[in-house]
């Protein structure tokens, strides 16, 4: 059992043309007989950042010059991180065509769901690095990290598809559950709001392992200390999370065709 | 090595989860009341769709499976394309599969015949290099001359169907897995699609067919097996 979902994993990661191919093909489809095409994601996203940013920046009383990169960041990442989680649930029953026809590992309808939020990230970079450049932000060398952060993002969010994967085809509530647990996570996570601007800390920041996911993007981007505390806790995230979501799929791989 | 396949007592349970029962409130509630309140919706309701079948398949065989609706054909396909594995009993199977039981499956009516051949080929397990190298003749053979430049959903469904085919019947394999002797397009097409899927059987080593054409049966088969209820009733 443990062979065949080492296997899995293996096979699908060798599998590379087929989820970058489908995951791409995903994203096409969306955006197909659109003339701008999938350049609607990087538009959206400047569109929101820009009237949320001067909205939010005399709201909270902030200098644009820091709150626009700021929000910038923080709207990408979040796009991606709350992505990988909701589409997580749903990575299986979405493929339930493929899977009931044709056998290929179960990782690889995680690839192309990783893949085609990694794609839309990309686009969506775009918007920041523009705002970098216009508000003149210098992340220096922890740019060198920014690679890495990404990579553990990734990390964690293939586990997590893993996870939620197998439970949410088994229990159809599982959707709903993530989706509104997301959209509580939004207003608790520091994505528009600065850790920094706020005088008493509260417990619930540092449990949120969000927090850390949003500290290390924004290391990575906008310079200054590095947060070791937030480094540490992501990286444990993806170590702990990949022992519990691999001992699910050694567990639960051949049932999942049948949950469908 | 040479391709085969050995089953030996395969039994498949498909669990039938009602919306109550797949809901988290339920179980959430069964852990929470000692199961009192799931026991009033009733246990979880299993469905038995093979019930120990064992057979042998060396190279050469030809194994055709009838058998009334819901007799177990369809799923014991499916258990050899691996899709399913086997709830109960031992499989093996030795040898690359094609299987041509949903030929349709995973094709993009938004994008074109030829980016639709590009992405059947990767389901299939086919490597880039390898459908370029089958790419043209699988447009000749379906055709569809300047139409697979178009979006397949500007396509009859005559000829999406002949395209799906042309995809299909393009592969090598070992053991080649088809649900009813496909049949597609008009009368002309007919015709050349039945040479080129009795080549395509001809050269593949291992055949499993389910069909309710005892005249099919008869013609493809060296073998067939008549499955009640999960179980193997005849053979012969």
């Amino acid at each position: 059992m443990v062979e065949k979902a080492t296997d899995d994993i293996r096979s699908s990661l060798l599998a590379y043309p087929l989820w970058m191919t489908l995951g791409w093909q995903d994203i096409k489809q969306r955006y197909r007989r659109s003339s701008l095409g999938p350049l609607w994601i990087t538009l959206s996203l400047a569109i929101t950042v820009l009237t949320m940013g001067f909205l939010y920046a005399k709201l909270f009383h902030q200098d644009i010059h820091t709150y626009l990169p700021f929000l910038s960041v923080g709207m990408v990442f979040w796009a991606l991180i709350s992505s990988l989680i909701t589409e997580s649930t749903t990575v299986f029953i979405g493929a339930e065509g493929t899977i009931k026809q044709i056998p290929m590992p179960f990782s690889i309808h995680v690839l192309r769901m990783i893949w085609k939020n990694f794609i839309i990230f990309l686009h969506n970079m775009v918007v920041v690095v523009g705002v970098m450049f216009f508000f003149g932000v210098n992340p220096g060398f922890n740019l060198l990290l920014f690679p890495l952060a990404v990579l553990l993002i990734m990390l964690n969010g293939f586990w997590v598809a893993i996870l939620l994967g197998i439970i949410g085809t088994r229990y159809r509530d599982i959707a709903q559950v993530v989706s509104s647990i997301i959209q509580i996570l939004f207003f608790i996570t520091p994505v528009m709001w600065s850790p920094a601007s706020i005088q008493n800390k509260l417990w619930i920041m540092e449990w949120n392992p969000l927090f850390h996911l949003m500290t290390i993007a924004r290391n990575s981007l906008l310079g200054g200390s590095v947060s070791l505390v937030s480094w540490g806790v992501v990286a444990a995230m993806a170590a702990l999370g990949w022992g519990i979501a691999f001992r699910m799929l050694v567990r639960y791989r051949s049932r999942i065709a049948y949950w469908l | 090595m040479s391709a085969f396949i050995k089953a030996e007592n395969v039994i498949v349970d498909f669990p039938i989860y009602s919306t109550p029962h797949r809901s988290l409130k339920k179980s959430l509630l069964k852990i929470a009341t000692g199961g009192r309140i799931s026991s009033d919706a009733g246990g979880a309701v299993v469905v038995r769709a093979l019930d120990g079948i064992s057979f042998d398949l060396q190279e050469g065989d030809r194994l055709g499976l009838t058998g009334h609706n819901g007799s177990g054909k369809s799923t014991l396909l499916r258990v050899l394309a691996g899709v399913y594995e086997p709830t109960g009993g031992r499989l093996s199977v030795q040898g690359h599969i094609a299987s041509l039981l949903d030929i349709s499956i995973g094709m993009d009516p938004e994008a074109s015949g030829l980016e639709n051949i590009f992405l059947r080929g990767l389901l299939l397990g086919l490597s880039k290099a390898e459908i370029q190298k089958k790419t043209k003749e699988i447009i000749d053979f379906s055709g569809l001359g300047d139409f697979i430049d178009l979006p397949i959903r500007t396509y009859s469904s005559g000829m999406s169907m002949r395209l799906a085919f042309s995809i299909a019947t393009s592969v090598e394999a070992d053991i080649l897995l088809m649900d009813e002797w496909l049949s597609v397009g008009d009368a002309d097409f007919v015709k050349k699609a039945e040479d080129r899927l009795k080549a395509l059987v001809n050269k593949t080593p291992i055949l499993v067919m389910a069909s309710h054409s005892p005249e099919i049966l008869k013609e493809v088969c060296s073998r067939v097996m008549r499955l009640e209820k999960g179980k193997i009733c005849l053979e012969g």
